[in-house]
Parts: structure tokens; C-alpha cells; sequence
């Protein structure tokens, strides 16, 4: 560098320190840091909590999305354990389908950390009369401050009413499109045709109400399924010793409803239980919840199935 | 250059009159400069966060307040408003609302109760761990671990509200699952936790042990009353201190969620369109709560700062004008202690042009190492400020 490019910078530096010196409140120009970004790319995975929503986003969803149910290998997925890389792959996720509040289903979703943006809760599109509450069955407790409290509690399966299932494909369709926008066309189309045939089970199901069906009821999951059906339930439990000898003794606890000869199960019944029933006159018919995805046919040939064991209660 | 070396020798000789020229120089000019760069560093903070965070939404009541406090998580606020407003906001889907719920503390850090999204809109990363997985977990910002040296694995427990209070909130022992990357931002500062672990905190949630499988030798001190229907406990029925696998499922909450509290809502809306029908529901009906754009907030509040700095630029102006008339005062009476001096020098051949060379240059050189002083001091504030600042936000 030579000397008469040395002299202007010198210049500079003494004109520059008089301002320093003169304008201490100047402004210093300082970039800004610009706003997080909170765009996310998209995997194309869906996840949902129940096989039914898992059921209901495929058919809706197109090819190139897969609905994933993590909880699937479960024993019951309702009160599934998921690891921590399970709940990392689905924080992933550009959708995770719920239920909701009011028909809360995953009993785990409350304990783990997802994101509130990505969820979608069906029960959002239900009206306040598709929803079930039941009194509370556990025992009352109290402490702490709160005093003497037990949990009435709320049914968790929707599906089993194919026009709540209805409503809840509709809110599907809606988060889907919203996320896959370039999809939105062909989801609406899937929803309609998919929506015609959760009409004809719904229609199929209504049918059982011409025959005055009578169950015993001993658990009140199967509510949507009676409520569709138009099928009067006479409440029960199940009286059962510590000790397990007594498991089978069925007791009323609405004795306003009259008897049944019928007894809805929710799982094939123990031999001593089978035993039991033969002996009080009672035909078990077992329904299906729908926890787990079936090994063979899918959520519709599960629900016919379910009609045809209801219509054998006449 | 001979005037230059005598200019130079005359200052060593007289050190003490030149420091406190030098140091009535530094002073009049450096703290100034202090001032507007930690000012403009302040500013710079302050409103680049409150530029990012588009709507805050909050219970009635100081607006100012409700803005520091969804901003920084010092400030308190008594309100709070029901974990519904998140849901209606996002009914509405003109934002996506992030709740924020931040009124506990871990080691004197806040507790900020939040969802992941809150994560991907400051940007948050994290430098080693998972994020937020379960209940009880925890995630701490990088000088969280830095002052505490709690890793990831370990437990981190929050502090009691009141010491005397033993009817409180329970602390939790939360686990750390990561810890985040630095921002240099409050964030930096928090122990973040999903808004269902504040709750727990608080008490709205908790785990205990099953009442029908207390054992018989327990049942006195733990069961007051059971039958067939139901059993009340007593207050020995403790809930879980620690959220862990094998306690995991029994924790529950109490009432409905929609009406647990929260500190505020960040809002944060696709479009202006969105954003304007979001404030404008707020400000047309909603009783309990208010919408505040923090931008504005702190523009008033800075706008205010910025007044009263212009009566210290005034004071700084002033006290220039006076040093520099003390200043004149000193050189002119040295000149004048110094006559016999120049005399001197003019009779030894020096010429009155190389005297008052000489003269200017021992003030040119106390001015040049005075401005050299200024602009390393300025430099070493400019490098701190950052760190003050947020320090002075954050009071830490």
C-alpha cells in the first residue's frame, strides 16, 4: 500500500473520531434477527391414534400419504406405552388424528408431548348430542385439596356410530386439505364416497331398532354402537369377589329397565363366565370395539359384523 | 518533527496534569457513548423480540406487564386467563396460539410451560438431547446448564412457591431431556416444560397411589372412610413427587383443561387480514382477556426512554461545553505559567510558529490519546453490551 492511498484513510479516521466524540447517541445500524421460521417441510405421514381414524384417513387420504398407527401392535392400544422415539416419530408427523376432547380415546396422549399445531381433534366437528358421558364407575376419592371427587367419564368410541364416524371423516378431510392443499380435490371426492357407505351401515344399523332388542350392557363402551341401533340396554356390573370366584354373577344397577336376555361382551367370554350366563338364561353377543385392526376385512366388515350379532338378539 | 518530540517529552514530564486532562476528556465523552450503545443495545433487544412475536393475548390489566412478561418471563402478572381462549383462537383459525404458562421456578429460573410449537416459532435447537416427550420432562436453554451444570438425564427441581406454605404446589423433579442451543435471547434462561407439566406443578394434576390397593397396615393413616362405592383418603394419600414409568399412568388431572390456567397466548397469524379480525375480536368482546401487539407496547414504552434520554444528552452536552471551557482555562493559564518558558525557547532561535506547534500539539496529543481510550472503551461496552442488556431484561 503506498502512501497516497494511506493518506485518505487517516483523513477518515480523524474526521471519523470527532463524530464519535460529537454524536454519542447516533445510531448504530444493527441487522435485525429475522423471525423463526415456522415452516415445516412435509413428510407425507400421517399418524392416527385408533385403527377406525387410521381407517377413515386412508380412505380419504391418497396414495402417496401413509396413515401410520403406531399403537397397532399393541394388546390395547388404548392404553398403549409409547417409547420415546415412537413420540419423536410422531411429533414428525404432518398430522397426528385424534379423537378429541369429549371422546377422549388415548388414554396415553395426555402424558406425552406433541405438537398442538399438527393435531387434529375429530370431536371438534361433533354436535353436543353425539357425545356420551357416564356417570362415574371408579371409586370416589378424596385428597389434596380438591376433597371427595371420582372421574365420570366420557365414551371414546365414536366410530361405533357410522354417523358421528361421519362427521369425524369430515374434520379429517378438512386437516387434510389444509395440509396437503394440492390434494384437496381428490380428498373430497374420497370423503363423498366414503360418506355414502358409512350412510348405508348407519342405515343398516338404524334397521335393528324395528326389532325391540334388549341387552344387558356391562360396558358402557358400547354405547354408540346400542345408541345407533336403537337398542334398549339394561345397565350391569359385574360382581366379582377379590379372590375371582364370584367373576360371572351379573347384578343390575338400573333396575328401571327391566331384564334382557342378552348380555353384550366386549371379549369372548371366560368358560367359567360362559357357564355362569347358561345358568342365569343369558345369551352372550360379543362386539367388536374396534381397538385393534382386524386380521382379516376391515372397519365396514367389523361393524356388519356387529349388526349381525346384535340382530341375533331378538 | 522536532516540536512533536519536545510535545511528547513535555507530557511525560508533567504525567499528572496530562492524566486528568486526559481522564476530563475520556470521561466527558466516553459515558455518552456508554449510555447510547447500552441504550441502543437495549432497544435493539427489546423491540427485536417484541417484532417477532406478532399478538400477545392475556388477562386484563397492564398491557405493559402482559407484553415483558410473555417476552421475557420475569415480570409477574396476577391474571391469568383459561386454557379456553387457545381452543376459540383456534376455532377461529385465524391463529395458530401458543400457549405460554410461566409462574414456577427451577434455581431461580422461570418454568415456562408452552407446546412444541413454541419451539419451531423462536427457533429453538437443540444443541444435545430429545426435546419435550413426556410428562415431567423438561428442556433448559444453554445458560440454564451453564450455571447449573444439570445434565441431560439428571433431575432439575422446582422451587416452592412459599417456603411456609407446606399446603402449596408440590415441586416436581423434572428430567432433563436436552438441552437447547444458544440464542442469546431469554430463552436462553428457561427451564421449558409442556403446558400439562405446569400444570402438575401447580396442582391441577397428579399421581398418587391407588386407593384400593392400600394395604391393610396403611389404611388407618391413609383411609378415612371406605364402602362400596367409594373411599375418601386422607392427606397422608401424597401425590407423586416425580413423574417416572412406573407412577406414569396414574397421573390424572382434576376439572376441565379448557379451564386451567395460562400466563398469555402468543398469536401467531398466517396474514395481516387474519391478524387485524384477531385483535379486533378482542377488543370488541372478549371481558376477561385483552390482545396486545408487543411492537407497540414497547415502542411506547422506548419512545418514553428515549425522552428522558434526550434530557441526558442535554446534561451531556452541557458538561462538554463546561469541560471544555475548564479545559481552555487550564491552557490558557498554562500558557501563561509557561511564558518564561516560550521566551525562552523564541530566544534560543525557536520560531513563534514552532511554539505554537509545539503548544497545539501537546493538546493534539492529549485529545488523540483521550479518543484512542474512548474508542477501546467503546469497544470493550460494544462487545458486553449484548450480554448487560440481557442481563438487565432478564434481571439475572
Amino acid at each position: 500500500m503506498n502512501e497516497a492511498t494511506q493518506i485518505p484513510a487517516m483523513k477518515k479516521l480523524i474526521l471519523l473520531l470527532p463524530m464519535l466524540l460529537l454524536f454519542p447517541a447516533c445510531d448504530l445500524l444493527i441487522p435485525r434477527p429475522s423471525p423463526a421460521s415456522s415452516k415445516r417441510e412435509l413428510t407425507n405421514r400421517v399418524v392416527a391414534v385408533s385403527y377406525p381414524l387410521q381407517f377413515l384417513t386412508q380412505r380419504i387420504a391418497t396414495d402417496d400419504i401413509v396413515v401410520e398407527f403406531p399403537a397397532g401392535e399393541a394388546d390395547d392400544p388404548r392404553v398403549w406405552k409409547p417409547t420415546i422415539e415412537d413420540i419423536s416419530q410422531m411429533q414428525k408427523a404432518d398430522l397426528i388424528i385424534t379423537n378429541g376432547p369429549g371422546i377422549d380415546y388415548a388414554d396415553w396422549l395426555i402424558k406425552v408431548t406433541l405438537p398442538d399445531s399438527k393435531s387434529c381433534a375429530t370431536s371438534e366437528s361433533l354436535a353436543l348430542s353425539d357425545f356420551i358421558k357416564v356417570k362415574g364407575i371408579d371409586i370416589v376419592h378424596s385428597h389434596g385439596p380438591e376433597g371427595e371427587h371420582s372421574h365420570p367419564f366420557m365414551i371414546a368410541y365414536s366410530w361405533l356410530d357410522p354417523a358421528v364416524a361421519k362427521k369425524q371423516a369430515s374434520k379429517i378431510t378438512e386437516r387434510l386439505s389444509k395440509v396437503y392443499p394440492q390434494h384437496a380435490d381428490q380428498f373430497t371426492a374420497n370423503l363423498k364416497k366414503l360418506g355414502s357407505e358409512l350412510d348405508t351401515l348407519k342405515q343398516d344399523l338404524a334397521s335393528l331398532s324395528e326389532k325391540s332388542i334388549r341387552v344387558y350392557s356391562a360396558n358402557p363402551n358400547t354405547k354408540f354402537l346400542t345408541r345407533a341401533a336403537g337398542i334398549s340396554e339394561v345397565s350391569a356390573a359385574w360382581n366379582v369377589a377379590p379372590d375371582g370366584t364370584n367373576e360371572g354373577q351379573l347384578v343390575m344397577t338400573d333396575q328401571t329397565t327391566g331384564d334382557a336376555g342378552f348380555v353384550l361382551l366386549v371379549q369372548s367370554p371366560s368358560p367359567e363366565l360362559a357357564e355362569s350366563l347358561k345358568a342365569q338364561s343369558k345369551t352372550a353377543i360379543k362386539i367388536d370395539l374396534l381397538d385393534k385392526a382386524p386380521t382379516t376385512g376391515d372397519y365396514f366388515s367389523v361393524m356388519q359384523e356387529n349388526i349381525r350379532q346384535l340382530s341375533s338378539a331378538k | 518533527m522536532g516540536w512533536l518530540r519536545l510535545a511528547i517529552k513535555y507530557i511525560a514530564y508533567h504525567k499528572f496534569k496530562s492524566l486528568i486532562l486526559i481522564a476530563c476528556i475520556f470521561l466527558t465523552a466516553f459515558l455518552p457513548i456508554a449510555i447510547g450503545l447500552l441504550l441502543q443495545q437495549f432497544n435493539q433487544k427489546i423491540v427485536a423480540r417484541a417484532t417477532e412475536t406478532p399478538i400477545v393475548i392475556g388477562a386484563k390489566g397492564s398491557r405493559l406487564d402482559l407484553t415483558l412478561h410473555t417476552l421475557y418471563f420475569k415480570t409477574p402478572i396476577d391474571e391469568t386467563i383459561p386454557f379456553s381462549h387457545v381452543r376459540d383462537i383456534r376455532d377461529t383459525e385465524w391463529a395458530n396460539p401458543i400457549p405460554v404458562y410461566s409462574k414456577f421456578t427451577a434455581k431461580d429460573f422461570p418454568i415456562v410451560g408452552t407446546n412444541l410449537d413454541y419451539f419451531d416459532f423462536r427457533g429453538l435447537r437443540l444443541e444435545a438431547g430429545n426435546g419435550l416427550v413426556t410428562l415431567g420432562d423438561c428442556v433448559i436453554g444453554s445458560k440454564v446448564w451453564e450455571k447449573t451444570r444439570i445434565g441431560i438425564g439428571e433431575t432439575l427441581i422446582s422451587d416452592r412457591e412459599n417456603l411456609l406454605d407446606i399446603g402449596g404446589s408440590t415441586p416436581l423433579k423434572m428430567h432433563v431431556r436436552g438441552i437447547l442451543k444458544t440464542t442469546d435471547t431469554p430463552d436462553d434462561w428457561c427451564v421449558f416444560v409442556d403446558l400439562k407439566t405446569a400444570w402438575i406443578i401447580e396442582g391441577l394434576g397428579h399421581g398418587h397411589q391407588e386407593l384400593a390397593d392400600v394395604a391393610d397396615e396403611e389404611s388407618d393413616l391413609k383411609i378415612l372412610n371406605r364402602d362400596d362405592e367409594k373411599i375418601v383418603a386422607s392427606a397422608a394419600v401424597r401425590p407423586y413427587l416425580e413423574i417416572n414409568d412406573s407412577n406414569i399412568d396414574s397421573f390424572h388431572f382434576h376439572g376441565e383443561t379448557k379451564d386451567f390456567p395460562i400466563s398469555s397466548i402468543i398469536a401467531v397469524a398466517p396474514d395481516k387480514k387474519s391478524e387485524t379480525l384477531l385483535i379486533g375480536r378482542y377488543q370488541a368482546g372478549v371481558d376477561d382477556a385483552q390482545a396486545v401487539i408487543p411492537e407497540s407496547v414497547v415502542g411506547q414504552l422506548m419512545s418514553m426512554v428515549f425522552r428522558v434520554k434526550q434530557f441526558f444528552d442535554a446534561n451531556a452536552i452541557l458538561i462538554a461545553i463546561s469541560t471544555a471551557l475548564l479545559l481552555l482555562l487550564v491552557v490558557l493559564l498554562s500558557l501563561k505559567l509557561r511564558q518564561r518558558e516560550m521566551d525562552t525557547m523564541f530566544k534560543l532561535g525557536c520560531s513563534r510558529g514552532t511554539i505554537l506547534l509545539l503548544q497545539v500539539g501537546e493538546m493534539a496529543i492529549v485529545f488523540l490519546v483521550s479518543a484512542v481510550l474512548v474508542a477501546f472503551a467503546t469497544g470493550f461496552v460494544w462487545q458486553i453490551s449484548g450480554g448487560l442488556v440481557q442481563r438487565l431484561l432478564l434481571g439475572q
